[in-house]
């Protein structure tokens, strides 16, 4: 975690001016996502469970035509919250909105107000990026996701000439 | 099991059983594929150690038929490892709709019981809830139906591949009888229903080069006879390098030995001659070593254990490399996503467009986890290498055209039951391919386009693109999208399709970085863009609800 929060400067720079600044490796900053994760979901209220959702892994977060290297990547995970016919459901979004807003997080896009709300915020200090998404389904279900995402990182920490 | 399945049993399935047996199947193939190697390399040591003679034949034919027989169980193998997964994904769908009307059946006061049987709530007994209870009636029955076809299906795949006493019979099908490239995909349709199943088994496992890239051989089978091709693309791009490098040791050995001369009696300067040879030795390498990690990337995805089931729909390593790898299998969805990447794609970059479809295809299932959805990775053509040189002039669009419009045809005529809704997504020079596909004869087969960070679409209007509703054209471009830069000067591609009068439907996507715009032009997918949820939206079919 410490040697996360040191690099925090250099992922900004990676997002500032593409280049050739090395950054926190892929693998941690999948392990800076999970603890976000892992910090919302410890906001909702007790009873439910994360059951992962989808791929975890890195995603291109570059493309040539930037003038940069390609070869950069960011990492996502997805949570789907499990939880019993009784859980409050529809508390988790405003009691995440509530925490972040403590927390000074930087809100990314905030629908909170649709009728599939969805709120997603960013770290003030590391720009890593947590969602949570509230599906109210035709047949009457609720789904509701969590989703991390790291800054533009490289690999393995430093520029991949590949 | 078909026809005795109760809504008690599709409530407690449990789709991983069938995901671990389908991973086990896969394995055999693949040790058998891996055996099948073995033999031929020992056979091709054999005249080391034993030139002629009836022994020598003997070893040699005896060599020959265990890889032969070890390559003929690859095919049926396969095919019941993907019928497996394929039951899998099914058997969780299935399980969410059963889940799906307990929950329904509770919001109008209805108790649906795990056998299936259903009673009213006492204080809510009046003609609505009676309503409601028939119409879950019909639903709960239309469910076991349609899992009771399945199951069939599923069995009958089984059983035809399963191996007799006398092994899986194939039967012999003349190669001049497969038929062309380019040949009309309903045609090859017809052609591979008139074969017997273990004819079929026979141009997979003898030819499936070709079997490997026709639009209209189900996908099913294009994925056992691709990854045939893969691996033999693998190993001869290995043993010719393994070759490269052999060389270049002789060579500098000889040149240390100070025989330079003998490698090139005919040539009067013959130390320019090992320095060109030395070049090209050294660009093919690199030309190798590009195309092998991309290999290596599919092959690391269609292994994935924690991935769902990926299917290779076509493989080629000719020029920067074409692949074509589906999340699904989109003969059997209910939605299908065909996503064309942009400039700079290559082989060896297809890692990173890979894990872009993966999520694409997990962001569908959030959208609708009602539904399937398979999301096709389409890199079927030579897309350009730069967006700022090579893209306004060169022909890759004019060049992939016909290529995706045969790809969509085939989806059609190979999809079983009712057909799927059918999108296509291009990004950046991606969706120039589209664009210039619609415009061709009868347009582009699909339900709707969409354009991501798009230079142009070689029109100026949506009403020209054919095969395709105007009212399901749609289109996004970030704010900071490093795109908007190409001017709108009808010389390259024609203009924005977001543009009012281009007459497409314009979608949000996150307005991106003004500080980088050619970060932002590849930010769609980023976490938290507006832009994914709406192309999940899109390709569910929902699209009252995109922004």
């Amino acid at each position: 975690m410490a040697t996360v929060v040191v690099a925090g400067p250099a992922v900004a720079g990676c997002q500032e001016e593409p280049g050739m600044q090395p950054t926190i490796t892929a693998e941690q900053a999948a392990q800076r996502v999970e603890e976000l994760l892992q910090e919302t979901y410890g906001q909702l209220p007790p009873g439910a469970r994360l059951e992962l959702f989808g791929v975890a892994g890195t995603l291109p977060c570059d493309d040539p035509t930037d003038g940069g290297p390609a070869g950069r990547v960011f990492y996502e995970k997805r949570y789907e919250v499990v939880f019993p016919a009784d859980w409050p459901a529809d508390q988790a979004l405003p009691m995440l909105a509530d925490h972040w807003r403590r927390h000074n997080y930087t809100i990314v896009n905030d629908l909170s107000d649709r009728s599939d709300p969805r709120l997603s915020v960013e770290h003030p200090e590391d720009g890593f990026r947590v969602t949570v998404a509230v599906w109210n389904r035709d047949s009457g279900a609720v789904d509701i996701y969590l989703t991390g995402g790291s800054p533009c990182v490289w690999e393995h920490g430093t520029p991949d000439p590949q | 099991m078909s026809g005795g399945i109760t809504f008690e049993m599709l409530l407690n399935a449990d789709p991983e059983v069938w995901r671990r047996a389908a991973q086990g199947w896969d394995q055999l193939g693949r040790r058998a594929d891996d055996r099948s190697d073995d033999y031929a390399s020992s056979a091709r040591r054999i005249p080391d150690v034993w030139e002629s003679g009836p022994a020598a034949s003997a070893a040699q034919q005896h060599c020959d038929g265990l890889r032969k027989e070890l390559e003929t169980v690859f095919p049926p193998v396969s095919t019941i490892a993907q019928t497996l997964a394929q039951h899998a994904n099914d058997v969780s769908e299935l399980r969410t709709r059963a889940q799906d009307l307990v929950t329904q059946g509770r919001a109008a006061h209805v108790t649906i019981n795990p056998d299936g049987s259903m009673t009213m709530d006492p204080a809510h007994a009046n003609e609505w809830t009676a309503r409601a209870m028939s119409q879950l009636v019909w639903q709960r029955d239309a469910l076991l139906r349609q899992a009771a076809e399945l199951d069939g299906r599923a069995a009958r795949a089984i059983a035809e591949n399963t191996a007799t006493a006398s092994g899986t019979p194939m039967s012999k099908v003349d190669r001049s009888t497969v038929p062309g490239k380019g040949t009309d995909p309903a045609e090859v349709k017809r052609w591979w229903d008139s074969l017997t199943p273990a004819q079929r088994r026979y141009v997979t496992a003898e030819y499936p080069e070709l079997v490997g890239a026709l639009d209209g051989v189900p996908v099913a089978s294009r994925d056992v006879a691709n990854r045939i091709v893969l691996d033999r693309e693998q190993d001869a791009l290995t043993a010719r390098r393994d070759e490269l490098d052999n060389r270049e040791a002789y060579i500098r050995s000889m040149v240390e030995q100070g025989r330079g001369a003998e490698l090139y009696p005919g040539e009067s300067n013959k130390v320019g001659a090992a320095l060109t040879e030395l070049d090209r030795i050294r660009e093919e390498r690199e030309r190798i070593d590009r195309n092998l990690r991309g290999l290596d990337r599919i092959t690391d995805r269609l292994e994935d254990p924690d991935r769902p089931r990926a299917y290779l729909i076509g493989l080629s390593t000719a020029d920067d490399g074409r692949a074509i790898v589906s999340v699904g299998n989109p003969d059997a969805a209910d939605n299908v996503l065909t996503y064309v990447p942009g400039t700079g794609v290559e082989l060896s970059k297809v890692g990173g467009e890979l894990n872009r479809n993966d999520h694409m295809a997990a962001d569908a299932r959030v959208a609708d986890p009602s539904a399937e959805t398979a999301s096709i990775m389409w890199l079927g053509y030579d897309a350009p290498d730069s967006i700022a040189w090579n893209a306004p002039f060169d022909g890759s669009a004019e060049g992939g055209a016909p290529h995706l419009d045969r790809f969509q045809d085939g989806l059609r005529v190979t999809h079983d039951g009712e057909p799927s809704r059918n999108v296509v997504l291009g990004h950046s020079y991606g969706s120039t391919v589209i664009g210039h596909t619609a415009q061709q004869g009868n347009g582009i087969n699909a339900d709707a386009l969409v354009f991501v960070g798009s230079p142009g679409v070689d029109t100026n209007s949506a009403s020209d693109l054919r095969g395709v509703p105007t009212s399901e054209v749609w289109a996004t471009r970030a704010e900071h999208d490093v795109i908007r830069r190409v001017p709108d000067w009808d010389i390259a591609h024609g203009n924005d399709p977001t543009r009012e009068d281009f007459g497409g439907r314009v979608f949000t996507s996150d307005p991106g970085d003004p500080d980088n715009e050619g970060k932002t032009h590849s930010a769609y997918w980023d976490e938290a863009n507006l832009a994914r949820e709406n192309i999940a939206l899109i390709v569910t079919g929902q699209t009252g609800k995109v922004s």
